[in-house]
């Protein structure tokens, strides 16, 4: 659709024969009005749990006794357990919420490394959600719980992306690769070699006893218990790594693990037991080898170099995976190929030399010289995997991927966009409605007989056009999260439907349903100079899901007729869409201009104040806007 | 979903909903009303984009076809017999990406900054989850390549090929409009005097005038094309943009000594005025302002200022976390009194006064400042001026911290500064119902009005206040005075000419603030001496930025310092990061010495030239009066004349303004 606009505009702008038609500065504003009336949106927001601020109840931890503290920032993944207890569904209770906090930290309450915390929520009437008081096992009790990893399985790296499983087990991955204790010192100060089985619980079977040096005891999968806020195990034999995130298959035996590195592993655990995952065997993706997956022996020294070992073997190399999820309606995972502005040397020296350039990537890399260059790649798919490995595949955008779980293939779903060539406009004001760049956090939503995938960015830079040069200067990163529905074929970023962005210099993260009606979301590093709570990290929900069905069909059977210069909707307290491209300027009530948006479809009014406006295109044609 | 429905448009409609900006919360939910209104054109067409779009697009073909002969002849170079053959091929490089400039630096520039023309230093990587370090590579790594003594030939053809690589990847640029390209040549002319004209981007070859005037040539073609529409509304406009981009170009054509360039006459003639007129002739034109066309955005950079020494130049709240909504004078009256108010330390002795005192542009005259009363410790470093400290990305001498919100926190907990906490201040300032009163007034919204949160926004509101752009020099360079001492007029021209002082110091605050947004700040290597009065020459071993963040201790930030401020240097002595430098003259000697390297002291990655800057006498003491025109803190040094009183812990009220030390 947005091809079809573009070149509609780059035909209609060749008709004027000369580039732009100004606003008058000041206008007539006494016009005839025609009214629509248009229906309300069902979606809510409710703020959740605000790092920095909310108070966590913290277990003995270095001596200190037991007490409160204020929560740690930067929330990353979310998990999500649901209740089971019949009587207390009835009630309301959802079930324990888990957020990741990606950064390490020194903190004498909380523990250093990273942090977890953990809490419950019930739903009210009106969908509104609210924190479930507990008082645990342990004696703790409150509304918000941090996990205990220095007493249970030693401190944990940054606490990134994690596996939320269906049935309610999750573990949290922890990133940031590190490869020196005195790399960890800043924020992990005990740095004494780690003996694996000295806490409780008692460590992991077959390790135990083993001494490792601590920044060894970091980057694992760390099992949690989200109702007892404490850390179980570190998942020793799914091998160390940058680990961002990973699946549980619905066997219960099988999970997939996702590094967030260039390059980037992707390997698969399959447990001699359902629900038992102490014992199996691990796997590392090959995409060339004849069973697609090779196999890793459950010996502690290679389990700490897995990368190094998996390369040596040939490991398909990714550029930077981060979130997985399976879709329930096809069985097959997708994952998220954040891409790197840089790969320079990183597919080729080292162990890199021996891993597989991903065959997808190739596809992707051809795919770009030909929108540049104008003409194919002209060497073979050998020649243009040369490229990619000699770091000649700028992927600044990203990607999902497609996993089949039954062949071990894996190609791309949906790539990044758009790229700018030389035909398009350097239009700011298209801007963030068409960018989709750097995937991160992925799960799905099945609402009604719909399944969608929501997506959220996580920005690697501003350059290439993902960002326009008018919003280069300054943390004015927008990261936005998007629903796709999975029933349209063959989707690119122009079916992708943004329904939420954060604060300016946020991530958005950990987006996840937690039934038909509500998701959480997390808008994590923002910007200080935003408002409070918007200036922390927080946790967001977002109801009223279940909704949204009526809705289409109220606001459809209102919908104004398309071939007038028309928008909609109304009321515009975010971002007003046009009917078609256009240049328009924005006047106020008194006729003085105070916005021109050139080559806009969509509108963000969101920063005008509450009033009537009046929106014209270069024909002149007016559109009368009340922003509430 | 019914059949025959736009999949995108309805979802559109349903899921744009949520946009959290600035802190609000915009949930789009009631029902209003959508008005539609007859047709007419309107205005008249004018501007020339479509011409200047394809000149643009032509001059990225030409730098394209340019950089692939000059990759080819590289890999093909004898390296006995082809260096000097090599020159004017890269010469013709440099001019055809110098014509792309004013465009793709606009458009993209941490894309020019990263692949094209970034500083011939290696960086971290912000965006790696680990520490990855990037090598420099560009036109300025090839720059001194091929200006060596020795050419390395592998490392040339390196960074040729990646050069040639990073261009031929680049996309053309698609339709650039009016304002776009009003603005871009605005912000050109900003980045020619402040970096290009300073000899910033060419660390070895002596291309700085030719690539100013190619720069200015092609802005003057740009801005020709706007000549007929401005005719027809304003004459005597039209003939001043028109003169002054000819008469540019002429001036740049007849002085091309790098080290004799009048940029002081070329500012107050040629840049200045076109940076105001085309900015007048956007108006004029009825060409929307890029405040119209950004939505949510504050810009640091103001483009509506005339002048690059214009006082509200830059704006200093962008620097700043408070919310705009918290800012007031009100504020920053709470954070004077907190900052001369010893209660903050934990023996009510010492305030942010003690170190920072208003007569001295707020430092405190001593190497490094006491760290308590009675003692003869003092603190790591030397006390920094805090008069213009706001225009920075990162605070401290290390540049540890983010924020000047962020900065106060380290002083408070150090055991050699404040040795307190916040729940200590918290708690005292609670007993001064005066301190409360203001702190409500203050933040309304707020549950606890008294918090670290908002001492930090009080303390910052304050220091973030203390500005000045109104010395004798400022005056001059806004021609609001045409009188100047010659020997100002020098020191000027050799601080941003031949003493390279300006190629660090950037104008118009000539900090480490880089232009020509003023977003980000920089750190130097330059082998400061522990001692330079000693005969013999020790290394200072405080090594600087490596201890500062934990995400940045690489080795070749070991040693590095922020690069503060030469405004009011007359009143801040004794200088540098340990304050063992006594006098300008010395600090002028040290950088003339080309710093430790160029005294022979082994300093690795070293970001100072260690060559002699070769000065005369008359040149440094120039440099000493340009530095000392430079001088104001008026209406910035008023002390309290009391401070709150404090009704539930009366003993307190016998504390001294400012502290007693």
């Amino acid at each position: 659709m947005k091809k079809i606009l573009l070149s509609t505009f780059a035909l209609s702008s060749m008709i004027v024969g000369n580039a732009q038609i100004p606003f008058p500065v000041n206008i007539d504003t006494s016009w005839s009005v025609k009214t629509v009336w248009m229906p309300k949106s069902p979606l809510k927001y409710q703020t959740i749990f605000v790092g920095g601020t909310d108070t966590v109840q913290t277990t003995a931890t270095y001596g200190n006794p037991a007490g409160s503290t204020v929560a740690k920032q930067w929330h990353d993944f979310i998990g999500f357990t649901k209740e089971t207890d019949q009587a207390k569904i009835a009630a309301g209770d959802l079930g324990w919420v888990t957020v990741n906090h990606e950064m390490i930290e020194k903190n004498d309450k909380v523990g250093d490394g990273g942090g977890m915390t953990v809490f419950k929520l019930r739903r009210l009437k009106g969908n509104v959600l609210e924190l479930v008081p507990q008082t645990l096992i342990d004696g703790r009790s409150g509304k918000f719980f941090n996990v205990d990893f220095v007493n249970t399985v030693g401190e944990t790296g940054m606490n990134c992306g994690g596996i939320s499983a269906d049935n309610g087990r999750i573990w949290t991955a922890e990133e940031w690769m590190q490869s020196s204790n005195a790399s960890i010192n800043g924020g992990v100060r005990d740095t004494a070699d780690f003996t694996i089985g000295t806490t409780t619980p008692a460590g992991f079977p077959g390790f135990n006893g083993r001494t490792i040096k601590k920044f060894q005891n970091l980057n694992w999968m760390v099992e949690i218990d989200p109702k007892q806020g404490k850390a179980i195990r570190k998942q020793y034999n799914w091998g160390r790594g940058g680990w961002e995130g990973g699946v549980l298959m619905n066997d219960n035996k099988t999970v997939y693990l996702f590094e967030d590195g260039t390059p980037g592993m992707l390997v698969k655990f399959v447990a001699n037991t359902a629900g038992d995952f102490t014992t199996g065997q691990l796997y590392v993706h090959n995409a060339s080898a004849p069973s697609k997956w090779v196999t890793i022996e459950n010996n502690l020294d290679t389990l700490i170099n897995l990368r190094s070992v998996a390369l040596r073997r040939g490991a398909t190399m990714y550029t930077r995976l981060e979130w997985g999820a399976v879709n329930n309606t096809n069985g097959k995972i997708y994952i998220t190929e954040t891409g790197n502005d840089n790969p320079g040397t990183a597919f080729k020296n080292g162990n890199s030399a021996f891993g597989t350039i991903a065959p997808h990537l190739v596809v992707a890399y051809k795919n770009r010289y030909q929108a540049v260059n104008g003409t194919a790649f002209p060497g073979t798919d050998a020649a243009a995997a040369d490229s990619v490995r000699n770091g000649a595949f700028r992927d600044y955008y990203g990607r999902v991927l497609e996993l089949d779980p039954a062949t071990g293939e894996v190609k791309t779903y949906i790539e990044g966009g758009p790229l700018h060539t030389g035909t398009t406009s350097q239009s700011v004001s298209s801007y963030p409605s068409i960018h989709f760049s750097n995937p991160d956090g992925l799960n799905f939503a099945y609402i009604g007989n719909k399944t969608y995938m929501v997506i959220q960015e996580d920005l690697n830079g501003r350059n290439w056009n993902r960002m326009p040069a008018e919003y280069q200067s300054g943390s004015q990163t927008v990261c936005e999260s998007f629903l796709l529905d999975m029933s349209i074929p063959n989707p690119t970023f122009s079916n992708l439907v943004r329904f939420t962005a954060c604060p300016p210099g946020a991530e958005i993260t950990g987006g996840i349903f937690l039934d038909t009606k509500t998701m959480l979301i997390n808008s994590q590093h923002p910007d200080g100079n935003n408002t409070f709570p918007y200036n922390n990290s927080l946790t967001y929900a977002i109801s009223g899901w279940d909704g949204i069905a009526t809705s289409i069909a109220e606001y459809m059977s209102k919908k104004q007729g398309a071939n007038s210069f028309s928008a909609y909707p109304n009321p515009v307290a975010t971002e007003l869409t046009l009917n078609r491209l256009s240049d328009v300027a924005i006047y106020d009530m008194t006729g003085k201009r105070i916005k021109v948006l050139r080559d806009v479809i969509k509108i963000d009014m969101s920063d005008l104040k509450s009033g009537t406006y009046l929106i014209m295109n270069t024909e002149g044609e007016k559109i009368k806007v009340v922003v509430e | 979903m019914p059949p025959g429905f736009c999949v995108n448009e309805i979802t559109c409609w349903l899921m744009n909903i949520l946009y959290i900006k600035h802190g609000f919360v915009f949930i789009m939910m009631a029902i209003s009303l959508l008005t539609i209104f007859g047709s007419g054109r309107y205005a008249e067409p004018v501007g020339p984009s479509i011409e200047v779009t394809t000149m643009i697009q032509n001059n990225f073909q030409e730098l394209k076809k340019v950089s692939a002969t000059f990759n080819e002849c590289c890999r093909n170079a004898k390296p006995e017999k082809d260096a000097r053959k090599l020159l004017p091929l890269y010469y013709q490089l440099r001019d055809a990406f110098k014509r792309t400039e004013f465009i793709w630096e606009y458009l993209d520039p941490t894309y020019v900054k990263e692949w094209i023309n970034g500083a011939p230093l290696p960086k971290l990587d912000k965006n790696a989850p680990s520490m990855l370090i990037v090598e420099p590579k560009g036109l300025q790594v090839l720059d001194e390549l091929l200006f060596s003594d020795s050419i390395d030939w592998m490392h040339l053809k390196e960074i040729t090929a990646k050069l040639n690589e990073a261009i031929q990847l680049y996309p053309l640029p698609g339709k650039v409009n009016d304002r776009q390209i009003i603005d871009a040549s605005r912000m050109e002319l900003i980045r020619l005097f402040t970096l290009g004209l300073t000899g910033f981007d060419v660390p070895a070859s002596d291309r700085s005038l030719q690539d100013a005037t190619v720069v200015w040539k092609e802005l003057e073609k740009t801005i020709i094309l706007y000549y007929k529409p401005v005719l027809v509304k304003d004459k005597k406009l039209a003939e001043s943009i028109r003169k002054k981009s000819e008469m540019g170009t002429t001036y740049l054509l007849k002085h091309h000594q790098f080290d004799e360039f009048d940029r002081l006459t070329f500012l107050r003639s040629y840049v200045n005025p076109l940076f105001n007129e085309l900015r007048i002739m956007q108006e004029l034109l009825g060409i929307e302002s890029i405040y119209e066309t950004v939505s949510n955005t504050r810009f640091t950079f103001n483009y509506r200022a005339g002048n690059l020494f214009d006082n509200t130049i830059l704006d200093a709240s962008t620097y700043l976390q408070i919310p705009d909504a918290i800012l007031s004078a009100k504020l920053t009256e709470l954070g004077r009194l907190l900052f001369y108010d010893p209660v903050l330390s934990i023996n009510n002795d010492k305030s942010c006064a003690s170190c920072h005192q208003p007569g001295k542009a707020f430092t405190d005259g001593l190497p490094k400042s006491k760290a308590s009363s009675g003692t003869d410790e003092t603190v790591d470093r030397n006390a920094p001026t805090l008069i213009n400290c706001v225009y920075s990305e990162r605070f401290f001498y290390d540049l540890r911290a983010d924020a000047l919100e962020d900065q106060i926190e380290h002083v408070v907990i150090s055991e050699k500064e404040f040795n307190t906490t916040f729940f200590e201040i918290t708690s005292r300032l609670a007993k001064s119902d005066e301190y409360k009163n203001r702190f409500e007034t203050c933040f309304p919204m707020y549950p606890q009005p008294i918090s670290k949160q908002t001492i930090a926004f009080a303390m910052a509101a304050y220091v973030g206040s203390l500005n000045s752009f109104n010395s004798t020099f400022d005056r001059y360079a806004r021609n609001e005075t045409n009188n100047l001492p010659e020997q100002v007029k020098l020191g000027f021209n050799i601080f941003m000419g031949k003493a390279a002082c300006g190629t660090c110091h950037f104008a118009p605050v000539f900090n480490g603030t880089v232009p020509p947004y003023y977003t980000e700040s920089e750190s130097e290597v330059l082998g400061v001496l522990e001692n330079p009065y000693r005969k013999e020459l020790v290394l200072d071993k405080d090594e600087g930025r490596i201890k500062g963040k934990l995400k940045e201790s690489v080795d070749f930030y070991r040693y590095s310092f922020k690069t503060p401020t030469v405004r009011n240097t007359a009143l801040t002595a004794p200088y540098m990061h340990n304050g063992a430098y006594r006098t300008l003259d010395d600090v002028i000697n040290f950088y003339n010495n080309g710093g430790g390297a160029g005294m022979g002291l082994h300093v690795p990655h070293q970001t100072l030239s260690p060559d002699s800057l070769n000065l005369t006498v008359r040149e440094k003491s120039a440099l000493v009066a340009f530095m000392v025109s430079l001088t104001d803190t008026v209406g910035l040094t008023a002390v309290p004349t009391a401070l709150p009183l404090f009704n539930h812990e009366p003993k307190l009220n016998k504390r001294a303004v400012g502290g007693t030390y």
